[in-house]
């Protein structure tokens, strides 16, 4: 776009800086030592990262009975865990995906670093399923025939978990292409500015060669756009197939026609959470706060409003159609069950954290306060953990069968492993922003007004203040 | 401010082209006698077809309005170009809105079985429902409904209107306000109305994405309407600024949000057929046997498949001609889509209380009646309302980046 309103604010603050300034102030975490914020965070992720992941080789060996599952709740903790970790990820494939085709050009200082933590999230997402197999060394039976004297025994494609296998690795790749491919040009740009011959080597490599002409920016964009185009529907299928590990049954609470676009809006919802807890932290420790700007935080936390409504409007949809059915089962597990059963807690947090919190957003002070937007996002992700627990658990707790109705709760094994798969994400996003450049430099470069050469008018601040 | 700044266009005040006039006043006169002939033939499927036409153009005026209030409240720039044409569209809420309370006045009881006193009260199902399947609820609730839609349209379109005297920013801001509060209103109302309107013609039957079904269809007919009317009007000389980067967008809006429709159409069959329960799969097994099967597929077809595979190349984007074919497909799409929700629901209820006799899909001068009569209308009130503001929001703060939209 050659011409830019008058009323949008500028996407690079601080006093318009030089080209070579922005590329300086993103590759400096990456040369310099870290400082002592960065240890402060760094070395507990890295304990609880070591400590769950000893716990799940504790559980692989001794069994799934470590953990508080019965009968008749057979799901818990672990695929709460595996459904907010994935629903995390999908903020980072919208912002750099949906938000390109959308042509927002605010994503550029955020779409590295919510890449980087889409992949992490991914894994740390399949980790659950794999461990909650007990035995994980037959996981590739996931892909491979099971043999037996009948012949070969395929998993059956009817099933959704199986869906999930495929939609889920098959994000995991796309999500690795896009976010690498996205890299090659800004690990040049470090391997051309370090001096340390190792270094030199080593980002050369990783840089494949990227020599910046014309012929490698042409090739870069024409298959920037053709991922961009692949990644944006998985932005949907995934947690549609998520879903559908749930609604393809016939448990009351879980089968209901909803749950595709209903899961895909909570997953954007915590997922720009997710992104904007890490960001809010990294502007502010890595000195980047005129590349996320405030005007970022504002946009991403408009976003969390309108997903977080329309997370609203399908739980009243539920609601509304439980009621309507007519089905007593429906009656039971909403209005009953999940609002005033033994669960109510977490569906009240629920409630609180995805529903009620969120509408101060509506207002821009509100969404420019930087300390409450940080709680905020917490909120949300708290709110969204229990989302899923609430699905999962109050739907099995009290099935069909009185008789057979128990409580879950979990035991330490879970609690440590669903913390280890914490420290892990924040570790390697920690190591993450020391040795990769966590934003796009070229992408925020063409951003920049110094790259535009255009004077912003003075009624910037006008338009902000009516 | 950009480096390149475009003059304002010269804009040739809004007069009805004579195509217009004459295609509108075909369209009213087929459409009247198709409707009485309806009415004459059989009064259930005279009303079904007026709720087919109702709820379709409710739909346009509605998809507009949400585009609207969604790219202002979104700070969009691209749209200003069209803007007033999608304000047009808006102001046809009134005419949709006397339709649907003929039918709750006069046509309730041809078309909902629980609007029947005898069946209710031998149905201890519906008895449970009877709170918002009654229908004096079911009109306060059309008036209510049309009551909020037409307030905060009138409201963006005033706001849009007042900036072209004085360019105050102000107005921008208050439509980004307006804008939000639509849609939340949107979203409830939308969830209601298509469950009073459509879903409770099988009373028995429910499911929670619906509402999100119907919003989706709106909103991919409004954009096809929207193509339709800015190339018509270009060819009669106005919207001169509308250029093939435009075009480009319109052919992106069509590609993926009929695709998306195609996402919510296909999580819905994929869970009912998948769960396989009596009381969810009656709906789909309605619209599959007696002769169904053919527009079942057809439906898909129109509203998803061929605009997909037509729209995925660029240049196909580009191409004037090309997206009017597409655009004219998605119109009788979204035809054809309530038309297979309402017919199957209505022709079974004429059977089992009505005493008619019919097996499968009718079409017939009957069903082209209500939905033509409506569309020239439609065009007739375009032809007034387009000039009603100027065709350029001149003084609107994102103008500029809407004349140098480039791909």
């Amino acid at each position: 776009m050659s011409v830019t309103s008058h009323l949008r604010e500028p996407l690079v603050t601080g006093g318009n800086p030089k080209l070579a300034d922005i590329t300086d102030a993103v590759i400096k975490p990456m040369q310099s030592k870290p400082n002592k914020l960065w240890w402060l965070a760094f070395i507990p992720a890295a304990i609880l990262f070591v400590a769950g992941f000893t716990t799940m080789g504790y559980q692989i060996s001794e069994g799934i009975g470590t953990w508080g599952l019965n009968k008749t709740v057979g799901w818990g903790w672990d695929i709460t865990n595996f459904v907010w970790w994935v629903g995390i990820g999908h903020a980072g494939t919208a912002i750099s995906a949906i938000l390109f085709l959308f042509r927002q050009r605010w994503r550029t200082a955020i779409n590295r670093s919510a890449e980087a933590m889409t992949i992490l999230a991914v894994i740390c997402a399949a980790i659950f399923p794999v461990i909650h197999m007990g035995r994980p060394w037959f996981g590739w039976w996931w892909f491979a025939p099971l043999p037996n004297m009948r012949g070969p025994l395929w998993v059956n494609f009817r099933s959704p978990l199986l869906w999930d296998f495929f939609a889920i690795s098959t994000y995991f790749s796309i999500s690795c292409v896009f976010w690498y491919f996205g890299l090659l040009p800004d690990i040049a740009t470090f391997r051309d500015r370090t001096n340390k011959k190792v270094k030199k080597i080593i980002y050369g490599v990783l840089s494949f060669g990227w020599s910046g002409s014309n012929r490698d920016w042409s090739h870069y964009e024409i298959v920037y756009g053709i991922l961009a185009g692949l990644a944006a529907p998985l932005v949907l299928s995934v947690h549609t197939i998520v879903s559908m590990d749930f609604a393809t049954s016939v448990i009351p609470g879980w089968h209901t026609t909803i749950f595709p676009p209903y899961f895909v809006a909570g997953a954007l919802f915590s997922g720009f959470a997710m992104v904007m807890t890490l960001l809010i932290i990294s502007r502010k420790t890595q000195n980047m706060e005129h590349l996320i700007t405030i005007n970022h935080i504002d946009n991403m936390a408009k976003v969390v409003l309108a997903t977080g409504m329309l997370v609203g409007l399908a739980y009243f949809t539920e609601f509304l159609i439980g009621w309507y059915s007519g089905s007593n089962y429906e009656g039971f597990i909403f209005f009953s069950s999940r609002m005033k059963g033994p669960y109510a807690w977490a569906y009240w947090i629920m409630i609180s954290c995805n529903v009620i919190s969120p509408q101060i957003f509506w207002f821009r002070r509100f969404r420019r306060n930087l300390p409450l937007v940080f709680v905020m996002t917490i909120f949300v992700n708290i709110g969204m953990w229990f989302e899923r627990f609430v699905i999962i658990v109050t739907s099995l707790n009290r099935d069909y069968l009185p008789s057979s109705w128990s409580m879950y709760s979990p035991t330490w094994v879970e609690m440590l492993e669903y913390g280890g798969t914490l420290g892990f994400f924040f570790t390697f996003y920690l190591l993450f922003v020391r040795f990769l450049p966590s934003i796009a430099i070229a992408e925020v470069k063409s951003v920049a007004a110094y790259a535009q050469r255009e004077e912003h008018a003075a009624s910037i601040e006008e338009a902000q203040h009516v | 401010m950009g480096a390149h700044h475009h003059a304002i266009p010269e804009e040739k005040p809004w007069v009805m082209p004579g195509s217009w006039m004459k295609t509108a006043i075909v369209l009213i006169l087929v459409g009247l006698a198709g409707t009485v002939y309806g009415f004459m033939d059989a009064s259930w499927r005279g009303w079904s077809n007026v709720l087919i036409a109702g709820v379709y153009f409710t739909g346009v005026a509605l998809g507009a309005a949400f585009q609207f209030a969604v790219f202002s409240f979104t700070n969009g720039g691209w749209w200003i170009g069209v803007k007033r044409v999608m304000e047009a569209f808006t102001t046809f809420l009134p005419i949709p809105m006397l339709v649907m309370l003929a039918i709750g006045l006069f046509g309730m009881h041809e078309l909902y079985e629980w609007s029947v006193p005898e069946i209710m009260d031998n149905d201890p199902l519906l008895q449970r429902k009877a709170l918002l399947l009654n229908e004096t609820g079911w009109l306060v609730r059309v008036v209510f409904y049309f009551a909020v839609w037409m307030t905060t349209t009138f409201l963006m379109r005033k706001f849009s209107r007042a900036q072209d005297a004085t360019g105050d920013v102000k107005y921008t801001i208050f439509n980004v306000r307006v804008g939000a509060i639509h849609t939340v209103f949107y979203g409830l109302t939308v969830t209601f109305a298509s469950l009073d309107w459509l879903s409770s013609l099988e009373p028995h039957w429910f499911s929670t994405i619906f509402g999100v079904y119907q919003f989706i269809g709106m909103f991919v007919c409004a954009a096809a309407f929207l193509v339709l009317f800015v190339l018509s009007m270009q060819k009669a000389g106005y919207l001169s600024w509308i250029t093939e980067d435009h075009y480009h967008d319109f052919g992106k809006m069509m590609f993926a949000f009929g695709t998306f429709w195609a996402y919510i159409w296909v999580s819905q069959y994929i869970l009912i057929w998948y769960a396989n329960m009596p009381e969810e799969t009656g709906f789909y097994i309605a619209r599959q046997n007696d002769g169904w099967m053919a527009i079942f597929f057809l439906n898909l077809a129109c509203n998803w498949v061929l605009p997909f595979l037509i729209l995925m190349p660029r240049n196909n984007k580009r191409n004037p001609k090309i997206l009017a074919l597409v655009a004219g497909m998605l119109i009788f799409g979204h035809w054809l889509d309530l038309y297979l929700q309402v017919m199957p629901a209505t022709s079974h209820f004429a059977v089992h209380h009505h005493g008619a006799t019919v097996h499968g899909p009718l079409f017939g001068l009957q069903e082209l009646g209500p939905i033509l009569l409506l569309g020239g209308v439609f065009i007739l009130v375009m032809g007034k309302m387009l000039g009603a503001a100027p065709l350029l929001a001149k003084k609107d703060p994102y103008l500029q980046e809407s004349l140098a939209h480039h791909q």
